[in-house]
């Protein structure tokens, strides 16, 4: 009882260090620094919603890119090409991941496992398509530039306020989320579908809903990051951002709140500044993942956690 | 063991956390002359980005570190051939470097997308690349580009009629994006206009590995086919047209990039006979072109193509307005007035260039023929110089403007009928 108490109150510090550590370091890093760290908290969203999926239902999902990419996408066809607001634009963009979700959604549940993978994997693929092939809406290769934010947040730290809020906002949800029944559920299905199914639970309406919220989140972060970089193309809804995801999802520690968080700023941090130093850049990430792979194959969250009961069995003895 | 464990962990991250936090904000104002260059060191461009970092050492050997009496820094930046990255890049340049000046850009897509960095940092952008709207619908206060797409391709077409008046039917075969379509439809635009006939058009995906498909739906009654390649196609496209027998079937005209000198040599004999234009070729028969191809043939081990030759005349164009500003580059507007109204006579391999005042520069183009020299190396032998092009070609710049840009649907295809 004790050490949950303990746990709870390292937890409730660690939470409001981060918190205070991202709301305060506009004021001494410089420009770029909050470009960075805005992009972590982007990516972060991704990596939570994917997480949602994949490790608290357990169902790997490699087609985050397209409810990403439709979100974004959504966002600059309205922005660039309608002249719409930045509400206007963040309506039609949920809206867009909404139905793009839905679809993709009944079609990829109907498999699980590995074929699951692939079907998301596969619809992904068509929506990438789409970007890149239709010309008319999307401006293929060329993507559409030009998206510019609101003037009250055009400034780059206002920017970085704004999508801090919204992280934590979608933080809190989560939260909220997983440590409520449904939540339970999902847990309960990712350990054992057929004995949730026996117990008179409609497996599949939990999935979809999931499912759902997955790829509207997802959409949000595609949202964000558009009025972020002013510019969206094929190659943010391809193979690699899907994969990118995934990978902050594990490297952070799926099954956690905080790992996809973790995982999405480590990995925008070593994207950004290896490459100051070496042209080898790939070479020197790919090898930080193996280590981190081989010494934490539960993610780096998984790996403390792990720790800490180490640390606790040694007190107890 | 844990803590073994711990260590390896922890010190990687550290490591590049530290990298990025404390790899320090900027000097005061009046430290170095600092200039932004985006290349792609990895990707489907990685070969044009080494020619051109290349081109920077030719240069920084020749004119040095040092402009109008002040030191210069490079900082340089890989985009690793992604659009979408060049705009983190080059963000980071305007805002972690601080740099006074950004030069890059190989797509025409990244063009576009860059472009409004330099409005939105007020920092001069020389696009390097050719995005054509840059200099005319879609201007920024801050950004000129090297040249426009379609600006070589208007002066070809009519050099086309007008020295082979015997083609008359063409069919166009270009890249699905921005390049493919500026340089069809500056061919078109013009050949149309003096007569010519485009009966059939052709955009495929830059990565298309199998062209057979679109090969077998090649018209038979064309006369020439105008083919514009970017990075790989260069290389695929040529070898499928010979394996499909029609190599010498159409005389085959197009964009220099096809035969550019970063891919000559890894082409085969296919590629002779093609007959291109562009604003460069290592053939170039002047002094400084001369000095150029020979310094860079010491680095690179081959002859400078058009991505190099861009590269190393942009860095001229650069160090020279820097000259005009007396290294005053902190003077923004100025400065890149001096490179928005920039005349460079001499020194650049490619001939004068002079600003059209919209943005771009005028400049000779050059009708290239791919043969042989006597010693069995592939060359583009200089067949005709077209001196002082404009991006408008012979067209009143206002006129011109009021169309619409060429796209994949502009200027359409009236002749191509089924």
């Amino acid at each position: 009882m004790r050490g949950e108490l303990l746990a709870t109150r390292g937890r409730v510090i660690a939470i409001a260090a981060v918190l205070a550590f991202a709301v305060a370091s506009p004021l001494f890093v410089d420009e770029f620094s909050v470009l960075v760290l805005n992009q972590c908290l982007i990516w972060g969203i991704l990596a939570l919603s994917l997480d949602l999926m994949l490790g608290y239902t357990g169902m790997a999902s490699l087609g985050h890119a397209a409810y990403f990419g439709t979100g974004a996408y959504a966002t600059a066809i309205m922005s660039a090409t309608y002249g719409a607001s930045f509400g206007e634009a963040f309506v039609v963009a949920i809206i867009a991941a909404a139905v793009v979700t839905a679809i993709c959604a009944l079609v990829a549940l109907r498999a699980s496992d590995v074929y699951f993978l692939m079907i998301t994997f596969a619809l992904a693929m068509l929506i990438w398509g789409l970007a890149y092939r239709w010309d008319s809406m999307t401006g293929g290769e060329n993507g559409i530039a030009g998206i510019d934010r609101p003037l009250f947040m055009e400034d780059t730290i206002t920017y970085y306020y704004f999508t801090l809020i919204v992280a934590a906002g979608v933080f809190l949800f989560f939260s909220v989320l997983v440590h409520s029944c449904f939540g339970k559920t999902m847990v309960g299905i990712r350990e054992s579908e057929s004995r949730m199914r026996a117990l008179g639970y409609n497996v599949w309406l939990h999935k979809f809903i999931i499912y759902m919220i997955s790829g509207l989140f997802s959409g949000l972060a595609g949202f964000l990051w558009v009025y972020y970089n002013s510019y969206v193309a094929p190659t943010d809804v391809e193979l690699v951002t899907s994969f990118n995801a995934l990978l902050m999802v594990s490297l952070g520690g799926p099954g956690t709140l905080a790992g996809p968080l973790l995982g999405s700023t480590i990995f925008v941090i070593l994207d950004n500044s290896v490459n100051m130093f070496t042209e080898r850049s790939l070479t020197v990430v790919g090898c930080i993942y193996i280590v981190v792979v081989l010494f934490a194959p539960e993610g780096i969250m998984g790996f403390i956690k792990q720790l800490r009961t180490k640390v606790g069995e040694t007190d107890n003895g | 063991m844990i803590r073994k464990r711990i260590v390896f962990l922890v010190v990687p991250l550290a490591f590049a956390l530290a990298a990025l936090l404390a790899a320090g904000p900027a000097l005061a104002a009046k430290g170095p002359i600092k200039i932004g260059l985006l290349t792609s060191k990895k990707g489907v461009l990685a070969k044009h980005g080494s020619d051109q970092m290349n081109a920077l050492k030719v240069f920084r050997e020749k004119f040095g570190d040092k402009v109008a009496g002040r030191d210069v820094k490079f900082f340089i930046e890989d985009n690793e051939s992604k659009v979408a990255l060049a705009v983190t890049r080059v963000r980071k340049l305007l805002t972690r470097d601080k740099v006074h000046i950004v030069m890059g850009g190989l797509f025409g897509s990244t063009g576009y997308a860059i472009a409004p960095l330099a409005d939105r940092y007020k920092t001069p952008i020389l696009i390097w690349s050719c995005p054509d709207d840059i200099s005319k619908r879609k201007r920024k206060k801050y950004a000129v580009t090297y040249f426009s797409c379609s600006q070589p391709m208007h002066a070809f077409a009519h050099w086309v009629r007008t020295s082979m008046p015997n083609i008359k039917k063409v069919i166009t075969i270009g890249p699905d994006y921005a390049f493919g379509y500026e340089s069809t439809g500056g061919f078109q635009q013009v050949f149309e206009d003096m007569g010519g006939k485009v009966i059939q058009k052709m955009y495929m995906p830059i990565n298309t590995v199998d062209y057979g498909p679109y090969i077998g739906k090649l018209k038979k009654d064309a006369d020439a086919l105008f083919i514009t390649l970017a990075g790989a196609q260069a290389l695929r496209l040529p070898k499928q047209l010979k394996e499909a027998g029609l190599a010498n079937k159409y005389v085959i005209l197009g964009n220099g990039t096809n035969t550019d000198e970063f891919v000559l040599d890894a082409q085969g004999d296919e590629v002779l006979g093609w007959i291109s234009a562009l604003i460069y070729s290592a053939d170039i028969q002047t002094k400084d072109n001369q000095d150029f191809v020979k310094s860079f043939v010491k680095h690179a081990k081959k002859d400078p193509g058009y991505y190099a030759e861009g590269y190393y005349g942009g860095l001229v164009s650069i160090y020279k307005a820097i000259e005009e500003v007396k290294g005053n580059v902190e003077d923004k507007d100025k400065f890149f007035a001096a490179l928005r109204n920039l005349k460079v006579a001499t020194g650049m391999p490619a001939g004068p260039r002079a600003s059209d005042g919209h943005g771009t520069f005028k400049m000779n183009v050059y009708v290239r023929m791919t043969m042989k020299d006597e010693t069995g190396k592939k060359r583009n032998k200089v067949l005709a110089i077209i001196p002082n092009v404009s991006q408008f070609w012979n067209y009143k710049p206002d006129a011109f403007m009021k169309k619409p840009p060429y796209s994949r649907d502009y200027p359409p295809c009236k002749n191509c009928g089924n």
